[in-house]
């Protein structure tokens, strides 16, 4: 392992996560960092008629989560709900050290059978909703009863971060997310969509 | 599909007895000021400093 222009052998990562912690401050006022710094940057939407931003809508999130709630956070800017202050007993799912994008739907699945009692949110966006949508079939088909937020901004917006900010593979195809339910259960009235 | 504050806090006012499923409307060029930066960090990583992400116009940075 190499810190700057020094290198250690034979170390293992729970002697580097001690280290790391041994070293790091603290933190005990852990806050809305991203969250309240947005909401603070989106002036006010007082009359409930302005245009949703990232903003607002991670303010709004911010609201609605309660207590015992398990989110499941997607790649790219669904990370911005590392952001949020988690009441007690929550659960944090994600896997952003991998970058694999649409992991965060059939991890939903998984969560939803593994703690059927609990609530169970999943922040996606359009890009990564697309490679594994067909989990939401399976998740009617056992009338589990997650709230899916999709954000649909045409694309990896992650990406554009990165490379090619309005270029054309960067977009995805703009589907009937909220039709997805009747779709897939069409037998059935389960699923509320917006 | 919501697009306003006001669509969003009627969805979230649903009750939770059924699959909830959230379209929200939003911006491509939309993004936390963390998240953006930590794109173009990986960018910096990835390409290098004769990247091609140099050229004009090509990737999202922070709102200045």
């Amino acid at each position: 392992m190499d810190v700057g222009d020094d290198n250690y052998q034979a170390v293992t990562l729970t002697e580097v996560l001690r280290g790391v912690a041994d070293a790091v401050p603290q933190v005990t006022n852990r806050g809305t960092r991203h969250v309240a710094a947005a909401a603070a940057a989106a002036g006010n939407h007082a009359d409930g008629s302005a245009k949703l931003t990232k903003a607002s809508y991670w303010q709004a999130i911010q609201g609605y989560i309660r207590s015992g709630d398990v989110l499941v956070a997607e790649d790219g800017t669904s990370y911005a709900s590392l952001g949020l202050q988690l009441p007690p007993d929550c659960t944090f799912v994600a896997q952003v050290i991998w970058g694999s994008i649409g992991y965060s739907v059939g991890s939903l699945r998984g969560t939803l059978t593994a703690a059927p009692d609990r609530r169970h949110l999943l922040f996606v966006g359009d890009g990564s909703f697309q490679l594994t949508a067909q989990e939401v079939s399976t998740m009617l088909r056992h009338d589990y009863k997650p709230v899916i937020f999709l954000i649909n901004n045409g694309g990896y917006t992650i990406e554009r971060c990165w490379l090619g900010k309005t270029a054309r593979y960067n977009d995805v195809a703009n589907w009937a997310y909220a039709d997805l339910p009747k779709v897939f259960r069409p037998d059935t009235r389960r699923g509320r969509s917006w | 599909m919501v697009k306003t504050v006001a669509d969003l806090e009627k969805a979230l006012s649903a009750p939770n007895d059924s699959l909830i499923f959230i379209e929200s409307i939003m911006d491509p060029f939309d993004a936390p000021t963390a998240v953006i930066n930590s794109g173009n960090n990986g960018a910096d990583l990835d390409y290098g400093p004769r990247g091609p992400r140099h050229r004009d116009n090509m990737l999202l940075r922070p709102a200045t």
